[in-house]
């Protein structure tokens, strides 16, 4: 078909609009940056590799920072609320020394946590920034003041959802974070704290002897492994983003207690296991059906819940939510005492009868 | 309590006090020497008891209580195996009835006779029926279950503050609230 100038010049002005059209498409995508992808896959954005550059440097700052400050911080949890002002002394190699001022609410107190060495840690673990990433929308939203130090305000969001999660403000000549907020899934503020006053690199530090270890014994994976196989949970992940730090054991009135510590990114949680059957649970413990399993929740914050399977005890200690505390129940085993089958009961027989009969018995 | 722990020192050791009896009885032991040693030593007996691992059954017990006496079924015990037979004794009466009533009480010595095995065969069944019903009985009622546990929860959150500090970005000032309030 031969086409005749008029009809081609025609046809060429459709032509040129629409390859401009796709040009305009196509140039946002040509321009992008390269983005790295994190471990869950999700491509991030130049907005969101520097938030976590902000995050790493507040978890190096805390490994190589010597402070001492005075917080103000609030926690509230379903068994209440606590508030108080804390003085802080923290000196990487050592420690960290918290005094809490006494109040109207309680008598206050010491609390002296170990450093790297009394820890066993190594250097800085970074996979608590990695699942900040791979379950929370990280942000810069600006430049902030804080306890009169210039600081860069980070937010977390989990990931779809408008709630924020989180919100950080870092300092920006040390990384050390100055004031901080966690919320709950449904927004509601989980807790806070604030430097009211901060020194770095103050005069007075803190001695050796002042830091206690940390209970227990660290369990590598064959340890871990074994006490497994005897019932003892230490998964390695948990509903909610929670990924395993750390397994511990420990003995409590000559029992073995195992000790597995998660993380999220944002909140901590503890769980123990222990060979037994509850006892009576009255006092301080109320009784509580989630789904099908029965718990029971301590009175007192931190969240604590406890609860029986199968001639082991699981206890969680959290500064979580309790909506994340019952996927974790739902998880992990959860069942009533265990049944015994007409042969155990003969093999029991069996044995109670020979103890009879025995004269060195 | 009393000036001193007595029968709950027990209770503390096997972990059957409630949560507010242990916390009392714990802070009974912080002044009390004599309990200390108390229920130390009644922890050490538990942890060697422990130790000593699970009974075993006597070789040879299943045929010493076939061979007891069988009670109201008979006056004589069961054969143990390899046993021979006891001999047997003959009364003189008239041949027919009687002799056909000898035949089914009395055995003649060195030949067997069938109704009284059977018999035996009768009479050992059922007792080891009776037997293993009893060990079923007695089994049911074995108190095989785990101990009793009261989780010691103040520990619990102090050691969740310790091992708090180790995930980045944590919160010292809060993990410590958090532990003296738990103290409280």
């Amino acid at each position: 078909m031969t086409v005749r100038p008029a009809a081609r010049a025609r046809l060429a002005v459709p032509l040129r609009l629409m390859a401009s059209l796709l040009a305009m498409a196509l140039l946002p995508l040509l321009a992008a940056p390269a983005s790295a992808r994190t471990t869950a896959g999700s491509v991030s954005t130049p907005g969101q590799d520097a938030a976590a550059r902000l995050l790493q440097r507040a978890a190096e700052a805390e490994a190589a920072v010597s402070y001492s400050g005075t917080q103000y911080l609030t926690a509230w949890s379903p068994v209440g609320s606590v508030s108080s002002v804390v003085h802080i002394q923290h000196d990487p190699s050592v420690g960290t020394v918290a005094t809490v001022v006494p109040s109207a609410s309680g008598a206050g107190g010491e609390v002296v946590t170990g450093g790297a060495e009394s820890l066993q840690l190594g250097p800085v673990d970074s996979r608590a920034l990695s699942l900040l990433l791979a379950h929370y929308e990280l942000r810069v939203a600006g430049p902030v003041s804080c306890v009169g130090r210039d600081a860069t305000e980070v937010e977390a969001r989990r990931t779809g959802a408008a709630q924020v999660a989180a919100r950080f403000w870092v300092d920006d000549m040390t990384g050390l974070v100055l004031r901080r907020e966690v919320f709950s899934d449904a927004g509601a503020l989980l807790r806070a704290s604030v430097f009211a006053d901060l020194e770095i690199d103050p005069s007075t530090s803190l001695s050796a002897a002042q830091a206690s270890p940390v209970a227990g014994t660290l369990l590598d994976a064959a340890a871990r492994g074994a006490m497994e196989l005897e019932g003892y949970a230490s998964p390695a992940t948990l509903p909610g983003g929670l990924d395993r730090f750390d397994t511990r054991r420990g003995e409590d009135d000559g029992r073995a207690v195992v000790h597995a510590t998660y993380s999220d990114g944002l909140s901590t949680l503890s769980l123990f296991s222990e060979n037994g059957r509850l006892g009576t649970m009255a006092g301080d413990w109320s009784r509580h059906n989630w789904g099908d399993a029965v718990v029971w929740m301590h009175s007192q914050a931190p969240l604590q819940i406890t609860w029986q399977n199968h001639g082991m005890v699981y206890t969680v200690v959290t500064d979580g939510s309790a909506s994340q505390v019952k996927q974790v129940v739902a998880a992990l085993p959860h069942a009533g005492p265990p049944q015994r089958s007409w042969w155990s009961r003969l093999h029991d027989g069996v044995k109670r009868l020979g103890s009879w009969l025995n004269p060195f018995d | 309590m009393s000036d001193h722990l007595g029968e709950l020192a027990t209770a503390l050791v096997d972990g059957q006090l409630g949560h507010g009896d242990r916390e009392r009885a714990l802070a009974h032991l912080t002044r009390c020497p004599d309990c200390r040693t108390q229920v130390d030593s009644q922890r050490g007996l538990q942890n060697r008891l422990r130790a000593l691992g699970e009974p075993v059954v006597p070789a040879g017990l299943t045929d010493r209580l076939l061979a007891m006496p069988t009670g109201p079924m008979g006056s004589t015990p069961l054969l143990a195996p390899g046993e021979p037979p006891q001999p047997a004794t003959f009364r003189a009466g008239a041949p027919g009835r009687a002799s056909r009533r000898a035949d089914r009480t009395r055995p003649a010595a060195g030949r067997p006779v069938g109704r009284s095995r059977r018999r035996r065969a009768v009479m050992v069944g059922g007792s080891s029926v009776l037997l293993g019903l009893g060990l079923l009985v007695v089994g049911a009622t074995s108190p095989a279950q785990p101990a009793l546990v009261n989780p010691d929860t103040p520990r619990y959150v102090v050691e969740h503050v310790s091992t708090s500090t180790e995930v980045p970005l944590g919160d010292p000032g809060m993990t410590a609230v958090v532990s003296v309030s738990r103290q409280r």
